[in-house]
């Protein structure tokens, strides 16, 4: 940036500030340190360069938003402009360190060319998937205001300990000096995991004008520094014998970071779960390109790399003459295939076939091209399998009991609208032992004990195990009331012999004998007990089991012979997650995830332009998404599981689950209806337009 | 093989089912289509500036 007419827009009535890289407050950390994975460089004015498109370059405050939006127009900026590196072609690529947090770039198990080279069929396929933004309804937006050193901000995070901790180290002051209040967040989607540039630049703002700031990014801004999904090219060697069983599966991704720091969507690793074949190899190269920076978006790695490897499954059926199910139920693992690790629960094979009855997969004939609707247009059946691993974070939770028997739950979780303040005060009134009305739930504060990030569809476990464990903490204590006082009907029951319920705790083998929480603890003359619970993975459980959510999918998709025009027109998935807490909640998550399969299929693209490097299409009028008529009818079907090992509540995930499975699904099923295998997504209408038809 | 493994078993002294498994609606649906959830943008501090940023643009 080599000019910027800062006096022109501090000129502009109503223009308090301008905020350049030159009069910045200064920071207590340089804004480009990274001293751990999930922290991640941030652009916050430190110099003239200008890295990516959208990035920010100043900030103009003024009394009203019309004065700072006239105020960012005169600021009439100037570049020396440098040749735009976009694309995955346009620079060396290289072998990162690790892809996604940690994972290793390659694994191999067994011989994956010897298998190739003997392999009776073999499939070589490229797949392409576009760069894709997150896009949440609202934007990323932060009030901030100080108070000499303390630090008042509302702002959407699905993180606050994190945000909390990532503020502090920024402005150098202790965390518990920053209170972050976010009691909903508009969507989330991976892009309010951490704290962006933008918000940290409101921070800064309000500290260089002293009094309070607030900053909404537009849709445009959010293009940019707020992460998204990186494109990739993924290439799938698969072998199989002549009875159609797998003998070696190849995943390879090339993919693209910014020039700056390094996020690698994890893509070629769904190939390590899903398929019994003895040889299997992944691997990552990854090249630059002037973008922000990518980062964690709605099943990072496993949404993209799932609708490339479920394609060539469906291709690998083609070629055997078997039917998509039939060959994926000859394939089906019993174990881990990379690691060889039982799973602690795996009810695919139940999704598969509860799927396909309700969709009516066996009137599905095998070859393409041979089903027509009424009108006339080509319909299609196509089928995908869903994965997505089972996590948990590190959580914190305080419970109380009252004097008058009513309870309280403290966890700062993060309601992001997939339901998470519901189905955790429900966790929560059963861990002790209340009607829901008799619990209050306070939550989305950075105050509250630390409820662990709202990602990698962990946030029901993680907070819930917490709220478990602190309930059950604050039972016990009054159960040890109760017992220990001979003048209580519960007397000598001992601290197992008790249930609670309702309110009362009551003689485990002897219900007559019960007594209410208020008079445990008014007998005791106690006005509140109280309790913590913590919760993480366990290591010796993650070591022994593979933990993983799985799930069916069943698409049927119709296609004008003449246009090309593509409708998905019927959905059913089918997915086992554990245990369900909320089942309306849960199957909203599903809804929400399997429009986003067809969002990922047949709609969403960041276009790039080769010159400038910027997304020309940065609104939601362009950017395409499913509106209510591309929403085809939906069913999730929920799968009993039972699962011992994920936690004590036996909680799995189902926030990302429904994009894998869905997005190829509907794939699967333009293949099927027009015998056009498309390896390009999304899938558009010139890709089946081409060929003449009958 | 498998080591063994202690299930991660629930504290006796806790009943499950009484709520989680319910489908009920969210609690802060009410909230929400009455418009009076408050995210974060609809907060007005005493005194508030408001911020645009300026954002690289495409040169000609």
């Amino acid at each position: 940036m080599t000019f910027l007419d800062v006096q022109a827009a501090k000129g502009h009535p109503g223009v308090v500030d301008v905020m350049t890289p030159a009069n910045k407050p200064p920071l207590a950390l340089d804004p480009d340190a990274k001293t751990n994975p999930f922290m991640f460089r941030l652009d916050l004015l430190q110099n003239d360069q200008v890295r990516y498109a959208n990035q920010p370059i100043a900030a103009v405050i003024a009394e009203t938003l019309e004065a700072a939006t006239e105020g960012g127009v005169l600021l009439s900026p100037r570049y020396e402009v440098l040749p735009a590196r976009v694309g995955l072609d346009d620079s060396e690529s290289f072998v990162p360190p690790a892809v996604g947090v940690g994972n290793p770039a390659r694994v191999q198990r067994g011989d994956v060319e010897a298998a190739l080279a003997t392999a009776a069929i073999r499939i070589d396929a490229t797949y392409e998937t576009p760069a894709q933004y997150h896009n949440a309804m609202e934007p990323h937006a932060i009030v901030a205001a100080w108070n000499g050193d303390s630090l008042s901000i509302d702002t959407p995070s699905q993180g606050l300990a994190m945000a909390q901790g990532r503020i502090a180290g920024l402005f150098g002051i202790p965390p518990e000096k920053i209170h972050i209040r976010s009691p909903f967040l508009g969507g989330g989607f991976g892009s309010k995991g951490l704290i962006s540039g933008p918000q940290i630049l409101g921070i800064m703002a309000a500290r260089l004008v002293g009094r309070p700031v607030k900053l909404v990014l537009r849709r445009e801004q959010m293009y940019g520094p707020v992460g998204h999904r990186a494109p990739t090219r993924q290439t799938i060697r698969i072998g199989a014998d002549r009875e159609g069983r797998l003998t070696a599966i190849d995943h390879h991704v090339k993919t693209a970071s910014s020039t700056f720091d390094d996020f690698f969507e994890p893509a070629a690793d769904v190939s390590h779960t899903l398929y019994a074949s003895p040889a299997i190899a992944t691997s990552h190269e990854v090249v630059r390109i002037d973008a922000g920076t990518p980062l964690f978006m709605r099943a990072p790695g496993e949404a993209p790399g799932s609708i490339a490897l479920e394609s060539a499954i469906d291709e690998m059926a083609q070629a055997c003459g078997m039917d998509p199910l039939a060959f994926r139920l000859k394939n089906y693992a019993e174990v881990e295939p990379i690691s060889g690790k039982p799973f602690s629960s795996k009810a695919l094979r139940e999704c598969y076939s509860r799927g396909a009855e309700r969709f009516g997969w066996s009137e599905r004939p095998l070859a393409a091209r041979q089903m027509r609707d009424e009108a006339g247009f080509l319909v299609g059946w196509g089928m995908g399998t869903a994965r997505f691993p089972a996590i948990m974070f590190q959580a914190e939770a305080r419970a109380v009991v009252r004097g008058d028997g009513a309870g309280l739950m403290e966890t700062g979780a993060h309601e992001m609208g997939q339901g998470a303040g519901t189905a955790l005060a429900q966790i929560a009134a059963d861990a002790l032992g209340l009607d829901l009305e008799r619990v209050e739930f306070r939550t989305g504060t950075s105050d509250l004990p630390d409820a662990g990030i709202a990602g990698g569809s962990a946030h029901t476990a993680t907070a819930g195990m917490a709220i478990h464990k602190a309930g059950a903490a604050v039972i016990a204590k009054l159960a040890e009331l109760a017992t220990g006082d001979e003048r209580s009907p519960l007397f000598g029951a001992g601290n197992a012999g008790v249930v609670a319920r309702g309110g009362r705790l009551f003689h485990r083998d002897d219900e007559r004998r019960s007594e209410s929480y208020a008079d445990i603890l008014g007998r005791a003359g106690v006005r509140l007990i109280e309790a913590r619970g913590e919760s993480g993975a366990d290591p010796a459980l993650q070591s022994a089991y593979a933990m993983h959510a799985h799930g069916a999918v069943f698409a049927e998709v119709k296609v004008d012979p003449d246009l090309g025009q593509i409708r998905a027109t019927r959905l059913v998935g089918a997915f086992a997650a554990g245990k369900v807490i909320n089942p309306r909640l849960v199957r909203s998550q599903y809804y929400g995830g399997m429009i986003w399969g067809v969002s990922f299929a047949l709609h969403e693209h960041a276009v790039i332009d080769r010159r400038s490097g910027r997304t020309l299409n940065a609104n939601l009028a362009d950017y395409h998404v499913p509106v209510n008529a591309d929403v085809p009818s939906s069913e999730a079907l929920m799968i009993d599981e039972h699962d011992p090992h994920v936690n004590a509540l036996g909680i799995k995930g189902v926030g990302e689950i429904g994009i894998t499975g869905t997005a190829v699904a509907v794939a699967n099923a333009v293949w099927h209806a027009t015998g056009i295998r498309v390896r390009r997504f999304p899938i558009r209408i010139e890709d089946l337009v081409t060929p003449a038809s009958d | 093989m498998t080591p063994e493994i202690t299930l991660a078993q629930a504290p006796r002294h806790v009943r499950h089912g009484s709520n989680i498994g319910q489908p009920l609606t969210r609690r802060d649906g009410v909230l929400k289509v009455t418009g009076a959830a408050r995210y974060a943008a609809d907060n007005h501090p005493a005194g508030m500036r408001f911020w645009r940023s300026a954002a690289s643009h495409a040169v000609a």
